[in-house]
């Protein structure tokens, strides 16, 4: 016999009061801890795939879409610019590394990008099988890419037209010369392959849809839809996007800007149903501050017979303290729990969030506060019925029986 | 063993008892007799440390009261003195069995089920540890009350109207009960009652209406 088992044995009688204020708890802390962990993860995985870019120049639009579907790979882009103006860029003196990018084709949901090997270690990634491209419509795979289609070295598929799939399937077959090794970056999930390939791609579709736009394939007339550019110093990213954008018919946006730009159109989302959480948690709190005090009319025989066993004061406030601590323990617990779990389903349930259902286990330091918040309400919960515990006059209380 | 010296227990200027002098020993039984009102229930909670009285010293089991304070005085409390109060109190969240574990804890001593069990056996509630008390007879419950009392060998065990709601066997059996587990613990018996059926078992008598021993 001791404390807890005393606590214990009230929680588990005082049944659905007690249940529903735990099941309160549990969606407030679970809902917070999900917010947090799908914030994180979103984040990271931002911060992982801008990481090492510093600035994207493409066709004149939304420099957020640019950052989306040249850093991302979510959106279509703003269009295409000619490949000269790009290359004109490289040779500028404050640019460290310039990638160019055409996109326009996908496979099975894949994008197909046509750029320069440079982009591999770029991503840091390493053929895990086969070799580079060396002639238009070799690919090199992502990682996902293979797992999901189960392609090998070697292996052919079609490349169909636009980046959601739907498209017509271009006539020339892909064939697969290398597979990148897991990086955990969005190259996983790309098809890699020459900037030749993409041109003929397109090529051939418009002579097949009676195009006769030969000019696509000439040398001094190509395009690529955007370029990927890191700095030789910090400090070009005061002058060069400025002079890009006011100089050229370019379009220049900054990965980080344009993420703390996203976060901060649904960060407010995330406020408020963060405030809702912290509502439930209140809530709960509250729930557990009423059951008590509620008890604390039938609980004063409990509590003065307790002291006439030789219990002091402070050990019968502790006894209401602690029934309300291993609520809002167990609730910060199960909380957190069913957060991480919520977000372990996200990533079975959606295959675009494939990698959430390992990393939702992840526990993050912020968590901490959670549970610190959640025993911090069971704490104030029980305050005033146990000061009321502390004051009950047991001769009094055993006298009226 | 007991000693009580000039007692008296005011509530503002009302006098709610006057004990000039008593003294019991070791292994007595007293009956505290008086109608309601007449300060049974405060002699009681003077004699436990409950109250304070607002003159006089008592003295439990060679303890002087007026030296105990706080935890020290609950802690003796629970080591020298088994309570059976007049509605039982049991805790309803705990079995039979931990209801007087919980007595064994509070006292700060070591929580020996063995003893515990002994105790339950003595009162014959041996089939019954793991219930619920609200599964309980009246009968039944009042054995467990007597069990928890007197787990932790007490010194003066105390019954407060034991028999008030009980039939002529029933009042019997209690007052049985409560002989006999006095003279296992070898504990001073003081039993607070206005039940007449039960005057004829106390050789010794504090009679409240007049606030004097008889």
């Amino acid at each position: 016999m001791n404390l807890f088992r005393l606590s214990a044995s009230y929680i588990r009688q005082s049944g659905l009061a007690t249940a529903l204020n735990l099941l309160l708890l549990i969606l407030g802390v679970g809902t917070i801890a999900l917010l947090l962990i799908l914030g994180h993860e979103l984040e990271s995985r931002l911060t992982r795939d801008a990481q090492g870019i510093d600035l994207v120049v493409g066709a004149k639009g939304s420099p957020l879409q640019l950052i989306l579907a040249g850093v991302f790979h979510v959106d279509t882009p703003t269009g295409n610019i000619p490949l000269d103006e790009a290359l004109r860029l490289r040779n500028d003196p404050r640019v460290a590394q310039l990638i160019p990018i055409s996109l326009g084709d996908s496979f099975s949901g894949f994008r197909i990008v046509g750029t320069e090997p440079e982009l591999i270690a770029h991503y840091g990634a390493v053929l895990a099988a086969g070799r580079l491209w060396s002639a238009p419509f070799d690919a090199v795979i992502g990682a996902d890419v293979a797992a999901k289609s189960g392609l090998v070295v070697n292996g052919t598929f079609a490349g169909v037209h636009g980046l959601g799939g739907g498209g017509g399937e271009h006539a020339e077959p892909y064939r697969v010369v290398g597979i990148l090794r897991p990086t955990g970056r969005v190259v996983d999930r790309l098809v890699l392959t020459g900037l030749a390939s993409v041109w003929e791609a397109h090529a051939h579709h418009e002579k097949e849809n009676h195009d006769a736009a030969r000019a696509h394939t000439d040398d001094d007339e190509r395009e690529v839809t955007l370029a990927l550019i890191q700095y030789r110093s910090p400090l070009v990213a005061v002058s060069l996007p400025r002079e890009i954008n006011a100089q050229t018919n370019l379009q220049a946006a900054s990965p980080a800007f344009e993420a703390a730009r996203l976060f901060s159109v649904f960060g407010f989302g995330v406020d408020i149903l963060r405030a809702f959480a912290l509502l439930l948690i209140l809530a709960a709190g509250l729930g557990i501050f009423v059951a008590l005090y509620r008890a604390m009319d039938e609980r004063q025989y409990d509590i003065a017979i307790m002291r006439m066993l030789g219990a002091s004061r402070a050990r019968v406030c502790g006894a209401l303290l602690l029934e309300s601590l291993l609520l809002a323990a167990a609730g910060a617990l199960l909380g957190l729990l069913l957060g991480h779990f919520a977000v372990s389903q996200i990533g079975v349930i959606a295959p675009d969030a494939a990698p959430l259902a390992t990393a939702a286990w992840r526990w993050l330091p912020q968590e901490a506060w959670i549970v610190a918040l959640a025993i911090a309400s069971g704490i104030l919960a029980a305050l005033i019925p146990a000061w009321r515990a502390y004051r009950i006059d047991v001769a009094a209380v055993l006298a009226k029986g | 063993m007991l000693v009580l010296e000039g007692i008296e227990r005011r509530y503002g200027a009302t006098l709610a008892l006057r004990i000039d002098h008593w003294e019991a020993r070791a292994g007595e039984r007293w009956l505290i007799a008086g109608p309601s009102g007449s300060g049974k229930s405060t002699a009681l909670a003077l004699l436990t440390g409950l109250l304070r009285p607002t003159s006089g010293t008592i003295v439990v089991s060679g303890q002087d009261l007026a030296g105990l304070d706080g935890s020290a005085l609950d802690r003796w409390r629970g080591r020298t003195i088994g309570f059976v109060p007049q509605r039982l109190h049991l805790v309803a969240s705990l079995s039979v069995l931990d209801n007087v574990l919980l007595a064994q804890y509070l006292a700060g001593n070591p929580t020996d089920v063995h003893r515990a069990r002994a105790t339950l056996t003595s009162v014959g509630l041996l089939e019954f540890l793991d219930r619920q008390p609200s599964t309980l007879s009246q009968g039944q419950a009042q054995r467990v009350a007597v069990a928890r009392a007197v787990v932790n060998g007490p010194s003066l065990l105390i019954a407060d109207e034991p028999t008030a709601s009980l039939d002529d066997e029933q009042a019997a059996r209690t007052l049985e009960l409560l002989t006999t587990q006095a003279e296992r613990s070898n504990a001073t018996l003081v039993v607070a009652s206005h039940d007449g059926r039960i005057r004829h078992a106390f050789a010794h008598r504090l009679n409240l209406a007049r606030g004097s021993v008889q």
